[in-house]
């Protein structure tokens, strides 16, 4: 596989450059020389001003809109680094666990059920800032013997499961997840043969990474979710359907490589023999998923590391710096190919941390650009950054916002210290609605949430939905509640922006709502006002992050 | 289960933000245009052909339907009956459609080369162009993409299926999330369809007036893709509930109801004329469970007579109607059924000689073209691929198929596989 | 469904055993197989309108010429009790009495439109004097056997009749029908005497009906009447599972009931008694899941089980007590087109396979 060796070398070489300059420059400032430099002489947003920033970097990182207070001390705020220590305050704060578990929750599982074990591992992997590389052994060899971690076999059990006689279990399909979500790879079509038209996934790949997972299946008798795994004797055997020969394989890692498959006496096979009658299972010398763990999720792997920077800078830019994010190959080149190299240079330096390369992400100028260009000028591609990306807001992070915009949590939060999901928890309107939400906005089963790709059904619920119109109504501390009761058209435009925009409202703002609201006064008054409110929540810029 | 079929060798997906990102070329103002990057612009100005796709699922056997082989080893137990076109016989479990046989064409000559469901059904949806390595549309994607909605403004393709509803993102291929299928399940309209007695029209108008407001102030100086994706559902939303009666079961007329039957194929197909009539440009109506690998002909037996009657009402009232003269009806499934039965008295899947009917627009009416053997065990005459029928459908519905191209960024692609051609014998 | 469980402790006597004598292969697929009263002819439908008969009193069975007039399927042949007749029926409608079935054949009688299309059953009366045939276009009607003379009919039965049987005593028959519906009719006249549901052999989904009510055979005299077939799990392939129900005649109460497999196992095919004082009964489902049981009267579960033949159709027992299965051959089924070695297309047969069954004991252990 000389295309590999030349992509490793490649990496080591960028390694070698990068050191030199790594001492005295932060990852931050290497991002925005590196995209800077590529930007030329191209139209470039200034900086985004305060309440922009905030928004954004509130979604991406606490998964919501900040409160009106929250804005109103931002703004107010003279320090001079206050971003900075935003950024710290955010990834230190107990939204960031929930936001996290959220987003690599959806990445890793494509809505295809959840499991109380699956969402506690993954709350305290990123409560504790495991490194990644951890994170990933553990779903790719799970441990059962700790309780905090034996969630992640999740990813692997459920699917395992069948959906009944029309489609059973599908082990290829697990085989190409993991290609795919660790490694950046979409080995599926090469199942069957090489891949037909990228060079770099050859059917070996596929079937070397496959028969690990046809040699493990799921725990039946286990309360969590658990794999087991036989004893692996022989090489894996395999047919092109175009070049019908038959060849062998041993265990292929992505990134990696070969890994032999020792043989052993028979009786030999185990450091810890299994106890059938107990059920438990045994401790197997070589056991093909904790090589796959060691070899897939290593420092050395460079698929792997470049597989998650790629994803954590779709997540925080909007794009990844290779398109799509699960098709890297060498005929596929990623747009900053010197970024990527450093990015995971450096992350892996940094033994995965992820908050460490989400704050440095968070710090560039090329993350904190404006959206929006400050003169009229053809916009530049995506893929420059030079102006920053708008980006989709998964179902979680629409509905928070929207609890939060309407005034909910005011209305309903009895102590101070309650956060968002228990004050949601425990009230039986807005856990029906969230649930309701996740339907009408999530993405159906296996569909990747990447792109944005707003419904009819979405817009029909914002629209009727009995639910959302009763958001609108005036209740007791909520949103419209509290605007109905200023007789100052000024004072609610800034009080129903800074809610639900999280800025202040512009000129043009202000009087489009002093002429709508004009001199009505009572019920006319609280309908205008709803009417208003839900037409900046039925707004794109409400329902995109920008 | 191999993955050659899923997600079908989706080599290059194109993200709404990717290919269409605003500024790039001539990418229009701001609305809808933008989005649309029109190459056959003459062709969607005044296009008012629409197309009505039947789709049996599973492989509806083409020896228990359009081509019998009556008193054969192979030919099972089922008789032939004549049609109105002398000649011609076609199975007695379709004696409906024997009368409207001079309004329709059937290919009996189909050769296509996938004999799996996961991925032949996307094939023949796609026409199965040469590999670009692209996500080709389906033919409701296509037809949505090339000639753009009809002026009704519905959404260009609604896709009316049992069970589950939603929007079908992903039929449309390269050509981005904009193009997929509006799917009713269950022919039921979208949920919250119907406004509220608590929201006034009047009060539906201003907040409507007020989000657009707002919509446009966000987009001035901004990369417009996403708010265009954002306002064009609100504009589909508002302009499915201006038809909302099409989904009000009061209103459908007892002789209708007996005539396409109130099963669901029958209730759908109904449905889908409905929508047609109201401007929508590509409808599709699919029935499942057509993959009888045993029981085939008890099989056959209970679910013919439903097509039966489905379609030959559709036939009848597209014809007398007049709208054969712009809608374009196909029926056909992913392939035919082998004329080996096997020990579940049932047939398997079948690519290698199969049917395919249609009627209407374009289309040359009391046609049969191609033959198989008298045993049914291959294609006698010149075999077509679906590439061919493609080729012939954009034909019948007025676009130059061997000229007309989509435009990937700034990838060219032709919209039909171009090693093929239309079928001329089946053109009027 | 639990699976089936291994056959109970067989009781104190002698249980028998049946062992596989012989497979005949035949070139074509059949659908049903009869012996003769005397034993000396076995007889067969087939997929190719052809009935098949091989010459039984033999060391090895003979096949000689076959007897033609069908087209479409051979759907069901049945001997006259006490008589020379073998009758027939197929699936475009045609309905023929044949003579001299072991020797030179002669046609002695027949209609070629007794039914319009497919003739879905043929029951014999047990004097061997009448017979009733039902069909796809939802009628019945009774014929004399000497003559073929329609003697009554019965017309615009609200489905399509699946199943239909007389009396012994030729006062009345039954039907069944793809809704899984029982009724009775008086004879003469026809009048219908009444409808009985038959529990769950029915079942609708995507458009389709799928009916499981398709053997019914009155036994012991008349005093009991079974119905047979399946019940349907899921439409568009045979997902069912194979039952048997037995009612105690003329009140209609299930006496018993055996369901004989899982949802791959489909439908009760064919069933026949055995002098032995048991039922050997052949179920076809999914392909390769066809079973060949023995059953005795009243089990829950079947005293023996062969899964070795692929998908089986139709059995008959010879008075000698050896019992003929007409099966699929193996590997019936595959997409696409399946070639021998010289390209040309492969077709199915059906093997008939040959049981002895001996009354040796087999002592269950312990």
């Amino acid at each position: 596989m000389p295309r590999w060796i030349l992509v490793v070398t490649f990496g080591l070489m960028g390694l070698a450059a990068s050191a030199a300059s790594a001492a005295d420059e932060s990852l931050s400032a290497a991002i925005d020389r590196l995209i800077d430099g590529k930007i030329g002489e191209l139209p470039k947003a200034s900086r985004s001003d305060d309440s922009e920033f905030f928004r954004r970097v509130m979604l991406d990182l606490a998964g919501r809109i900040p409160t009106t207070s929250e804005v109103v001390a931002f703004l107010a705020d003279k320090t001079p680094d206050k971003r900075d220590v935003l950024i710290d305050k955010l990834l230190s704060s107990d939204d960031y666990p929930r936001r996290m578990q959220e987003l690599f929750h959806v990445m890793l599982m494509e809505r295809r059920g959840d499991h109380a074990e699956w969402t506690g591992f993954l709350r305290h992997a990123f409560q504790e800032n495991l490194p990644w590389d951890q994170v990933a052994r553990a779903m790719l060899s799970p441990d059962a013997t700790d309780e905090t971690l034996r969630g992640a076999a999740y990813f692997l059990t459920a699917r395992l499961t069948s959906e009944g006689a029309m489609a059973p279990v599908d082990v290829p399909g697990l085989t190409r997840d993991v290609g795919r979500l660790l490694a950046g790879v979409d080995l599926a079509c090469a199942q069957c043969h090489d891949h037909v038209s990228i060079g770099d996934y050859k059917q070996v790949d596929f079937q070397g990474l496959h028969m690990i997972f046809e040699n493990m299946q799921s725990r039946g008798g286990s309360k969590f979710p658990a794999v087991s795994e036989r004893v692996m004797t022989t090489r894996k055997e395999f047919q092109s359907v175009f070049t019908m020969d038959s060849r062998t394989t041993g265990l292929r890692i992505p990134g990696a490589g070969d890994v032999a498959i020792p043989t052993f006496a028979k009786g030999e096979e185990y450091l810890v023999s299994p106890d059938r009658k107990a059920k438990i299972p045994g401790v197997l010398k070589f056991s093909p998923l904790k090589e796959l763990a060691a070899g897939l999720a290593a420092g050395e792997n460079r698929l792997f590391a470049r597989n998650i920077v790629n994803r954590l800078w779709f997540m925080m830019m909007g794009r990844g710096l290779v398109e799509p994010l699960d098709r890297f190959h060498s005929a596929n080149p990623p747009t900053h190919p010197k970024l990527l190299e450093r990015l995971a240079t450096e992350f892996v330096s940094h033994d995965f941390d992820i908050k460490w390369l989400l704050g440095q992400l968070a710090r560039s100028r090329c993350y904190q650009r404006s959206s929006r260009l400050s003169v009229d000028a053809q916009l530049p591609d995506a893929a420059t950054y030079a102006v920053a990306n708008q980006k989709r807001l998964s179902a979680e992070q629409l509905f928070w916002s929207t609890v939060i915009a309407t005034g909910e949590m005011d209305r309903l939060k009895q102590k101070s210290e309650m956060g968002l999901e228990q004050v949601v928890a425990k009230s039986e309107s807005l856990s029906a609605l969230q649930k309701q939400w996740l339907k009408t906005f999530a993405n159906s089963p296996r569909e990747p949430e990447v792109d944005f790709a707003p419904s009819v059904k979405g817009a029909l619920y914002l629209m009727h939905d009995p639910g959302v119109q009763g958001l609108l109504k005036p209740e007791s501390g909520n949103l419209v509640d509290r605007l109905s009761a200023m007789s100052d058209s000024e004072k609610a435009a800034k009080a129903l922006f800074l809610a639900v925009f999280s800025r202040p409202p512009t000129l043009a703002d202000r009087e489009l709502v002093g002429r709508l609201l004009g001199k009505t006064s009572g019920t006319a008054r609280a309908e205008a006002i709803g009417q208003l409110a839900w037409a900046l929540l039925a707004s794109t810029e409400f329902c995109v992050n920008h | 289960m191999s993955h050659c079929s899923s997600h079908e060798h989706d080599w290059s997906r194109r993200r709404m933000l990717g290919a269409m990102a605003g500024g790039v070329g001539a990418a229009g103002a701001g609305g809808l245009g933008g989005l649309l990057q029109p190459v056959l612009a003459e062709e969607m100005a005044r296009n008012d052909k629409q197309i009505l796709l039947i789709w049996l699922d599973g492989g509806m056997s083409q020896l228990e339907s359009w081509d019998p082989k009556p008193n054969t080893p192979f030919g099972g137990p089922f008789r032939s009956i004549p049609t109105t076109l002398p000649g011609v016989h076609i199975s007695e479990l379709m004696p409906k459609l024997a009368r409207q046989m001079k309004r329709l064409a059937v290919v009996r000559s189909m050769k296509t080369e996938d004999a799996n469901h996961s991925s032949g059904v996307p094939k023949i949806m796609r026409g199965q162009p040469r590999n670009r390595g692209v996500t080709y549309p389906f033919f409701g994607s296509a037809v949505a993409k090339l000639l753009g909605p009809t002026d009704s403004g519905l959404p260009p393709y609604v896709w009316v299926k049992p069970g589950n509803g939603g929007f079908i993102a992903k039929h449309a291929g390269f050509l981005g999330a904009r193009y997929g299928a509006l799917a009713l399940g269950d022919g039921k309209p979208p949920p919250n369809l119907v406004r509220p007695d608590s929201i006034s029209s009047d009060a539906d108008r201003i907040r409507q007036e007020l989000r657009e407001r707002l919509n446009r102030q966000f987009a001035n100086r901004r990369r417009g893709v996403f708010n265009e994706a954002n306002s064009y559902v609100y504009d589909v939303a508002q302009t499915l509930m201006k038809h909302v009666e099409l989904f009000d079961e009061t209103k459908i007329l007892d002789s209708d109801r007996q005539r396409y039957g109130t099963h669901d194929l029958g209730r759908h197909t109904l449905l889908a004329r409905g929508l047609i009539e109201a401007g929508v440009r590509f409808v599709q109506v699919t029935s499942y469970g057509w993959d009888t690998h045993g029981d085939n002909f008890n099989s056959h037996a209970s679910r013919m007579p439903k097509v039966d009657q489905s379609v030959s009402a559709l036939i009848e009232d597209l014809f007398d109607r007049g709208l054969d003269e712009r809608v374009l009806v196909v029926v056909m499934a992913e392939f035919g059924r082998t004329p080996r039965i096997n020990g579940s008295v049932g047939r398997d899947h079948w690519p290698n000689a199969w049917s395919v009917a249609m009627s209407g627009c374009g289309i040359r009416p009391g046609t049969v073209v191609g033959e198989t053997l008298a045993d049914g065990t291959d294609v006698k005459t010149t075999p077509y691929d679906i590439g061919h029928m493609f080729h012939t459908w954009y034909s019948a519905i007025g676009l130059d198929s061997a000229t007309a191209e989509y435009r990937n960024g700034t990838q060219p692609l032709p919209i039909a596989h171009d090693d093929m051609h239309k079928v001329d014998e089946l053109l009027s | 469904m639990p699976p089936p469980q291994p056959p109970p402790q067989p009781p104190p006597q002698q249980l028998p055993k049946p062992r596989e004598l012989l497979k005949l292969d035949c070139d074509r697929q059949l659908m049903t197989v009869r012996f003769s009263a005397c034993g000396r002819m076995l007889v067969a439908g087939g997929y190719d309108a052809s009935i098949r008969r091989w010459q039984w009193d033999v060391e090895k069975p003979v096949e000689l010429d076959r007897v033609s007039g069908h087209r479409g399927w051979v759907s069901w042949v049945e001997f006259q009790p006490g008589g020379e007749l073998l009758f027939s029926v197929d699936t475009w409608g045609r309905l023929q009495a044949t003579r001299g079935i072991a020797g030179a054949t002669e046609l002695a009688w027949h209609h070629d439109t007794a039914h319009d299309g497919w003739i879905r059953s043929l029951s014999v009366s047990d004097d061997g004097q009448v017979l009733v045939t039902a069909g796809r276009d939802r009628a019945i009607r009774v014929w004399s056997a000497s003559d073929g003379k329609l003697l009554h009919e019965l017309l615009d039965q609200p489905t399509e009749v699946f199943a239909v049987a007389i009396h012994p005593d030729k006062s009345l028959l039954v039907t069944g029908d793809l809704f899984g519906v029982l009724r009775r009719f008086e004879l003469p006249g026809g009048k219908c005497l009444g409808e009985t549901p038959v529990e769950k052999m029915h079942y609708y989904e995507r458009i389709q009906d799928v009916g499981g009510l398709r053997l019914l055979r009155f036994h012991d005299k008349g005093r009991v009447l079974i119905c047979a077939g399946g019940e349907p799990q899921k439409t568009g392939r045979a997902i069912a599972i194979p039952t048997i129900h037995w009612l105690k005649w003329p009140n209609l109460k299930v006496e018993h009931t055996a369901r004989l497999g899982a949802q791959n196992h489909g439908f009760v095919f064919d069933l026949a008694w055995h002098s032995g004082g048991y039922w050997a009964v052949v179920t076809s489902g999914q392909p390769g899941n066809g079973q060949f049981l023995l059953l005795e009267p009243g089990a829950e579960k079947p005293f023996f089980t062969s899964t070795k033949m692929s998908n089986c159709h139709s059995v008959a027992v010879h008075s000698d007590g050896r019992i003929v299965v007409s099966a699929s051959n193996r590997n019936s089924q595959g997409n696409g087109a399946v070639r021998d070695k010289m390209g040309g297309y492969v077709a199915n047969y059906s093997p008939l396979h040959v049981f002895a069954v001996s009354d040796v004991e087999e002592k269950s252990p312990g």
